[in-house]
């Protein structure tokens, strides 16, 4: 299982490389930041794709725009910030808590303790209703426990 | 109560059909501008036509204009300049062009072939001033109102249809306002 992650890891890391002028860093921290920002984003272009896995012409020069904004010493809400103001809030992968997404985030909780209520109203109403039968019922089921006794 | 369980699962159908009938008729691949009713942003670049020629957002004052962004390598682009060269015969709105992301002899040549439309071209051969546009797909197109103010942005080709039902409409009312 490792090996496979491996070379998964290796196919994608080789795919990158060959498309792309190198983005040499001088600390290896702003590499990091370099990394993980170019997965944060969008490629508006190939939309399931990432900025970092593009191969669309605009995610380069978008990946060339991060990449000045990192060497010029931008914080991750300034380069942020960016791409937002042009592109919208569809760039970014993982979408701003506003008005617009209380459903999209809060959506699923909502309906868990929905389900919840639902579950607890059920229990209890079968906990606490005693079933009437009435006598001739009430002889039948006596005649039938008596038959699985005698079994 | 027992009656509404009995209706529950189609309330709750009902609510999901609803929801992939709105989020199915729209198109992913177009995004909404963060842009629409702010200032058309800043930018200084050549005419395409005229080198020497700076351009800056001034050529927006005073007129509603149409940013049509396009280049020669853009299939799609090609579907719309009789729709633009349209538009321009009715004089109801400047048609200014943006070439991006392009070679120059490449942009002529594409003018000379399919005819120019545009009556000043805004030259953009890095992208920047497209990503400052949030450009992300040609042709896109941009209504900018007398004051420099985008109002509106269409992405794709402009039919005339699309033109007469989406664009036309947002050029009138900023002419009156």
């Amino acid at each position: 299982m490792k090996y496979i992650l491996l070379g998964f890891l290796l196919i994608s890391a080789t795919s990158f490389a060959a498309t792309e002028p190198m983005y040499p860093f001088a600390k290896p921290a702003e590499q990091a930041r370099f990394m993980h920002l170019i997965k944060e984003f969008r490629c508006l272009v190939c939309q399931n794709e990432n900025l970092a896995d593009s191969n669309a012409s605009l995610a380069k020069d978008l990946r060339g725009q991060i990449y000045q904004m990192v060497q010029a010493g931008k914080t991750n809400q300034e380069i942020t910030h960016y791409l937002v103001d042009r592109y919208g809030d569809y760039i970014l992968f993982k979408p701003p808590v506003n008005r617009l997404t209380y459903l999209l985030w809060f959506g699923p909780f909502f309906l868990l303790i929905v389900g919840f209520v639902i579950l607890l109203f059920t229990i209890k109403n079968r906990n606490t209703k005693p079933v009437k039968i009435n006598p001739t019922q009430s002889e039948q089921l006596q005649q039938l426990l008596n038959q699985a006794d005698d079994e | 109560m027992g009656n509404m369980k009995l209706w529950l699962p189609l309330i709750i159908f009902l609510i999901v059909v609803g929801f992939f009938w709105k989020g199915l008729r729209e198109d992913p691949t177009k995004v909404p501008s963060p842009l629409i009713n702010k200032a058309a942003p800043q930018f200084a670049s050549e005419s395409l036509l005229n080198p020497k020629q700076r351009l800056t957002n001034q050529i927006f004052q005073g007129h509603v204009s149409l940013l049509n962004v396009w280049a020669s390598w853009c299939y799609a682009c090609r579907s719309e300049t009789d729709t633009l060269k349209e538009i321009v015969d009715s004089k109801t709105v400047t048609v200014i062009g943006m070439d991006y992301k392009d070679q120059r002899s490449e942009a002529l040549a594409w003018l000379d072939r399919e005819g120019d439309p545009y009556s000043e071209i805004i030259s953009d051969p890095t992208g920047d001033i497209g990503i400052n546009y949030g450009v992300y797909g040609t042709p896109e197109t941009f209504v900018i109102d007398k004051n420099g103010i985008i109002r509106y942005k269409y992405i794709g080709p402009i039919s005339p249809s699309v033109w007469k039902d989406d664009i036309l409409p947002v050029v009138l009312k900023w002419q009156r306002g």
